[in-house]
């Protein structure tokens, strides 16, 4: 099935008009009332004077989302979604960015949105019972600004970006249509089954969620925020049939020893996406869920949601176990993927970046001035994306992930470039320069700001540099941990040694640390 | 198993999660998530220190994990916990 402009709607309408379509807690939405708000959004704004730019979806994952991202869709417009949890500067960063045509909210919403959404955009909001759509603030044709976001384009992601602002991923509605050709087809959800919707909407996972589900006719349900940490429940509760989460989900329940054999017998299908997947927690996972076949997906947002994937086999043979973790596997069939590696050099011909092209990639950030060294042309002229990820293929032709080849770091499968959050430190404390690394051993875990300031002993407060971070940046980009520090571990180069000064904070509980701001009294 | 009052179990959950965080400025109603900058896998670290502590297992499976995720109740649950074993 290949998916086009304004089709949604059609495929909505040729579902059981009385399956739920979306399950919110009590809250349960047919497709027919799915239909009827998706229509109702779509007529409201066709007969608005709203500019052409994009629709911003600042609403939590619901049926007022699914339905806002259908009207986008069936209008020929790009969405871009907002979180209510990040802080008003990120938003308004994004609002001016994107210049959005209007910004659609639910009333569940409109109390933690109204201080952020000042700006002069149309306002459209849900009511609770999806029955009714007003403005909260009326389109003005006079103020309308033309958009950078084209209209080729489906949706816009925003990453951490390595200038200190989010950079913007926008992703053409050519790429998600290939990859929906190929998900519906070997990962797809029928009527009758029940799929996950864990992802908020500000990750590009969350696209996968929405539009696999409500293609295939399946319904929607989704986890509220306070039990995606540990799902167990949630999933035997609700009886999921699909489940769809980053690798962190898996593995604290395994963590905590709730991955009991046969606990999942709902479970059909599991896919994980985000982050490494290790092979321990998966063999746990298939004991937990033995009818549920697992699948480990692939891909940066330039790539659209995922362009690679492996089916976990029924036994772990020693060729897939290099690294211990789960095989990324092969690229999608009509993609292409090469390992840039320099033989010349030394370096293997089998391992190196990895870089990708065809119809998933992207062209380029919105902002031209971004990543400008993240494509590269190749043999025959054509362009490729560098991911930055270093992969390995191994004897089985399959590949595996390996490292990264820069600083990037990943919290909970959020990518978070650490450059991001160093420069809202140095904003607020310019005397002072940090390193941000993520700890996984030791006392201190998570996010780590090492400082060194010009006066030794005399850095910011870790509730002043957390409180710095906070108003400009997601929570999960805030330091855990402020460390001051008399001096850096440099590498043969003069340059930092991020990974030595990882080392220290993970292993020398006071070792160059002058000092080390604890509890605040 | 011995019997904590709220008190003392409340007491022994802040200095928990003090060890783990710069700060402890933590409402008892507060998400623990989103008041100290635990990562859901910090969350789970601590909640494994917790059961140690106190000798108790908590049913991962069939709790719900909102129960778990503010000082207050994570308190209730474990006193809960505790009254049950000590009845059985």
């Amino acid at each position: 099935m290949l998916v086009t402009w304004g089709a949604l709607t059609d495929v909505l309408a040729g579902h059981r008009p009385d399956d739920t379509a979306v399950e919110t807690g009590e809250q349960q939405t047919s497709y027919k009332q799915l239909l009827d708000l998706t229509c109702a959004i779509r007529e409201q704004i066709a007969r608005s004077p709203v500019g052409s730019g994009p629709i911003v979806v600042a609403d939590d994952p619901g049926a007022g989302a699914c339905a806002t991202i259908a009207a986008a869709q069936a209008l020929g417009r790009a969405y871009v979604p907002l979180s209510a949890s990040h802080p008003a500067t990120r938003i308004q960063q994004i609002l001016a960015a994107v210049e959005p045509a209007l910004i659609v909210q639910s009333d569940r919403t409109a109390t933690r949105m109204a201080d952020v959404l000042s700006g002069g955009y149309p306002l459209l909001t849900i009511s609770r019972e999806l029955g009714n759509l007003s403005w909260s603030r009326s389109p003005n044709p006079v103020v309308n600004c033309a958009s950078p976001v084209g209209s080729d384009i489906a949706y816009v992601m925003f990453t951490s970006g390595t200038t200190g602002r989010p950079k913007g991923v926008p992703v053409r509605t050519e790429s998600l249509m290939a990859y929906l050709d190929v998900a519906t087809k070997r990962f797809g959800v029928r009527p009758g089954d029940r799929a996950s919707h864990f992802f908020e909407l500000t990750f590009d996972l969350s696209v996968h969620d929405v539009f696999v589900t409500l293609l295939g006719g399946g319904t929607l349900v989704v986890i509220p925020a306070e039990q995606r940490m540990l799902p167990a429940r949630f999933l035997r509760e609700k009886q999921i049939s699909h489940w769809f989460s980053v690798p962190s989900a898996a593995e604290s329940l395994h963590r905590v020893g709730a991955l009991r054999p046969g606990i999942f017998p709902h479970l059909r299908q599991t896919l994980f996406c985000g982050e490494p997947l290790r092979w321990p927690v998966t063999e746990a996972w298939q004991a937990a869920a033995p009818n549920s076949r697992i699948v480990n997906l692939y891909g940066p947002t330039e790539a659209t949601i995922a362009i690679s994937y492996y089916v976990v086999p029924g036994r772990r043979s020693r060729s897939n176990d290099v690294y211990g973790i789960v095989p990324i596997g092969q690229v999608f069939e009509g993609q292409h993927g090469r390992i840039f590696s320099r033989p010349e050099a030394g370096e293997q011909p089998n391992r190196g970046e990895l870089w990708l092209s065809g119809s998933q990639v992207i062209s380029g950030y919105l902002d031209a001035g971004d990543g400008q060294d993240a494509f590269a042309s190749g043999p025959e002229g054509v362009a490729w994306y560098r991911t930055g990820d270093a992969v390995e293929r191994a004897g089985d032709g399959l590949l595996h992930f390996v490292g990264r080849i820069d600083h990037q770091l990943k919290i909970s499968g959020y990518r978070v470039e650490p450059a991001e959050i160093e420069d809202a430190i140095h904003r607020a404390f310019p005397a002072c320069r940090s390193v941000v690394v993520r700890c996984d051993r030791g006392k201190r875990r998570g996010l780590v700001a090492a400082i060194i300031c010009e006066e030794t002993g005399d850095g910011p407060a870790a509730s002043a540099v957390r409180e710095a971070c906070g108003s400009s940046l997601p929570s999960y980009m805030i330091p855990a941990h402020v460390v001051e520090l008399v001096s850096w571990p440099v590498n043969a180069n003069g340059k930092i040694d991020r990974a030595a000064v990882r080392r220290q904070l993970e292993e020398h509980p006071n070792p160059d640390v002058v000092a080390e701001h604890g509890v605040e009294s | 198993m011995k019997k904590h009052s709220e008190y003392e179990i409340r007491g022994a959950i802040r200095r928990l999660i003090s060890e783990r965080v710069d700060e402890v400025s933590l409402d008892d109603s507060a998400s623990l998530l989103e008041g100290t900058n635990l990562d859901s896998l910090g969350v789970v670290e601590l909640l494994l220190a917790i059961e140690e502590e106190f000798s108790i297992s908590i049913d991962f499976v069939a709790v719900d994990p909102e129960s778990l995720l503010s000082i207050s109740g994570l308190t209730h649950h474990l006193s809960m916990l505790m009254d049950e074993s000590n009845v059985g």
